[in-house]
């Protein structure tokens, strides 16, 4: 069962992050469905209280067969008798390999052979508490709770090879121009600057058809996400309201590096994205105001730090990327993706530490280790206000102040 | 010693009567508060709230016809006006017009000191209950965070209160020069020292220093409060000015305890001339 759960974690935030944008059309339609046996529950069920630890050692081959046993499990619950071999989960790992390497690197390469799969691990918990699914989906719930959180947290270092061939380079980057142009990117735009565009634009290399070069990338990341919600759907008559408030938290890197074996081009090839910090703080506020349906998005924080490079041979370019000087003077940004222009926002405010410890109790030691590890390995430190300065400066000037009124007050009868 | 050839002005008793008493001092700040230009005080920082309202309105209307449809944040934007009439009404509450401070003794001076904090603070509770009033007729939401920026701001009148009385024992326009002390010459200060000049860490500044953007930064993440440091923002990145709700409120208080030990001080000297 446990094993399942790493495919439906994945689908669970492409799910998530693609029906934001389709709420718009459902929105009118969400409280009459009976919502018990969509698929949004099915995998809110399947991620409650859930751990995934998968250990890959030296071996390669022991690594290998872990990646058959994974894929093979889910086949064969979904479609019935199809097994994979590990000739085939090589080609399998190689050709996602290869997928990332068109976008970030260059079209051109095909995989081609000799997968590697090294030491490494990806652990991800997940914990919904049962009331918060007992309310989605619409049935009595026995505990009133106002307010919902979920905790999600991932920690992943994988390292991967394989070997691939080129049917001719001649320019490698990135190829973002077909970015959808919409509120929320143009707003991107302003909030994030990078000192260096240019890097964006990758650069010029020459190699020839049937050059093959050894590819490896390296991925880390650390991410903790929680979710709070405030929702009246279900307990009063008025106009109903949910409020998602979404903390995102993650830090790690992304490397990518070619080296060739054969054929000419540049010896080397490498390219990274170095994420120091991303902060993320939104809420996601949909409201039916009499015919009208309002979501809106707000901001509460959003930081990233992190820096982009990308290098062949001698060749080397690199730009950090950072928000912008006005990201920091306007936090609580409301960008209203439809609806009235002035919405009603709800305050979805954090848990309280009483029902923290309710939940944490509620759930397996490895989910509560694994979703702490993610959060104090992003947790923002510069946030902690050290309190002991000012304390004692405001100690002393207090003691400075009354003992000249003092001696004043009784220094004039001497 | 060092004999200087200033003398502070001493008590010309045709002009000031010099004022004794906890009791009529206390009076005297709370008329000085409720004066008719107080009054007037009260309904300007009303109207520059409600037009505050008004340009958020105009602003969101500007965006949305270039086709971003970013709200801008209300409250924000209202809490703005906040400082400069804190220290507009703390400072009124302190002075008498055109004088020197006349209140005598210890006793006297603690009187003034009291009345003009509490009439400072009372009439910005007008204010206060525009900017809940809007934001529940726009919103339909009041946030907490308006009690913990009104005790912040009773805070920052004290210190201003006590700043001001301290400034009028020598100089009779205290007002004027508390205002460009709390707005201009302490966030510029501020400036240099931190973002700009990266000497110590803004985090750590206002650990020491209280500035008045703190007030409107509760609950409205830092934008400031009108001071030079947010115009500082256009030449140096500033992050938003830490806040911390004991830390704003005993700062400034302590803060006040030394000026206003200054202010007895000064003011005995300039009574045994």
């Amino acid at each position: 069962m446990n094993k399942k759960i790493l495919a439906l974690l994945l689908v669970f935030m492409m799910a998530f992050t693609a029906t934001l944008p389709a709420v718009q059309a459902d929105a009118d339609d969400e409280e009459d469905n009976d919502l018990s046996d969509s698929i949004i529950i099915k995998i809110l069920e399947a991620i409650h209280n859930k751990s995934y630890t998968v250990e890959l050692t030296d071996d390669h081959a022991a690594n290998r067969a872990i990646i058959v046993d994974l894929i093979n499990s889910v086949l064969s619950s979904e479609s019935g008798g199809i097994a994979i071999t590990e000739e085939f989960a090589d080609i399998l790992v190689g050709y996602y390999a290869t997928m990332v390497l068109k976008y970030v690197v260059s079209g051109d390469f095909e995989y081609n052979g000799g997968t590697d799969i090294d030491a490494g691990y990806v652990k991800a918990a997940s914990d919904i508490p049962q009331y918060m699914i007992d309310l989605i989906s619409g049935k009595d719930t026995e505990v009133d709770y106002s307010k919902m959180f979920a905790e999600c947290g991932l920690s992943i270092d994988l390292n991967l090879g394989c070997d691939v061939n080129t049917d001719g380079l001649d320019h490698i980057g990135l190829d973002i121009n077909d970015m959808e142009s919409s509120p929320i990117s143009s707003l991107l735009t302003a909030l994030i600057g990078t000192d260096n565009p240019d890097a964006f634009n990758g650069m010029d290399v020459v190699a020839e058809d049937g050059s093959i070069y050894s590819a490896s990338a390296n991925l880390k990341l650390l991410t903790y996400l929680g979710i709070f919600a405030d929702s009246n759907i279900g307990k009063t008559d008025k106009d109903p309201y949910a409020a998602l408030r979404i903390v995102l938290n993650a830090n790690g890197k992304f490397g990518e590096s070619l080296n060739r074996i054969s054929g000419t081009g540049p010896e080397s090839i490498r390219t990274g994205l170095e994420l120091n910090n991303l902060s993320l703080d939104l809420v996601v506020d949909i409201a039916k105001n009499g015919s009208k349906t309002n979501i809106s998005l707000t901001i509460n924080k959003a930081l990233i730090d992190a820096k982009y490079y990308i290098g062949a041979d001698g060749d080397y370019k690199e730009t950090a990327i950072h928000n912008s000087n006005l990201m920091a003077m306007v936090n609580e940004t409301t960008i209203v993706v439809s609806g009235d222009r002035n919405p009603v926002t709800h305050e979805v405010s954090i848990i309280t530490d009483a029902e923290m410890a309710k939940a944490r109790a509620d759930r397996s030691q490895t989910v509560n280790d694994i979703i702490d590890e993610a959060k104090d390995g992003t947790e923002n430190e510069t946030e902690e206000i050290d309190r002991t300065i000012p304390l004692i400066v405001s100690a002393v000037l207090a003691i400075v102040g009354i003992a000249v009124i003092s001696a004043v007050k009784f220094g004039k009868k001497y | 010693m060092y004999e200087s050839n200033y003398r502070a002005p001493a008590f010309d008793e045709n002009a000031e009567a010099p004022e004794v008493g906890f009791r009529d001092n206390f009076v005297i700040s709370l008329k000085n508060a409720f004066s008719v230009r107080g009054i007037i005080g009260m309904v300007a920082s009303v109207i520059t709230i409600l037009v505050l309202v008004y340009l958020q309105d105009y602003l969101n209307g500007l965006l949305a016809e270039r086709g971003t449809p970013i709200s801008l944040p209300l409250l924000t934007l209202m809490m703005i006006a906040i400082p400069v009439w804190t220290v507009a009404n703390a400072s009124r509450a302190s002075l008498k017009k055109k004088q020197l401070l006349n209140a005598s003794e210890t006793a006297g001076i603690l009187g003034r000191y009291v009345g003009a904090v509490l009439g400072a603070t009372l009439t910005m509770i007008p204010a206060f209950a525009t900017i809940i009033i809007c934001m529940f007729v726009i919103k339909g939401i009041v946030p907490m965070a308006i009690l913990e920026s009104f005790a912040v701001m009773a805070a920052f009148s004290a210190l201003v209160c006590a700043m001001t009385m301290m400034f009028n024992t020598r100089v009779k326009m205290a007002g004027a020069l508390t205002f460009l002390v709390v707005f201009v010459i302490v966030p510029l200060l501020v400036f240099l020292i931190g973002p700009f000049m990266g000497l110590l860490d803004l985090g750590t500044i206002c650990g020491v220093i209280p500035l008045v953007d703190t007030i409107s930064a509760i609950g409205t993440n830092g934008f400031g409060g009108l001071t030079v440091l947010m115009l500082c923002t256009l030449l140096a990145p500033v992050s938003s000015v830490p806040t911390d709700l004991i830390v704003d409120i005993l700062l400034p208080v302590s803060w006040a305890l030394v000026f206003l030990g200054l202010t007895v001080f000064l003011q005995f000297r300039r009574e045994n001339q």
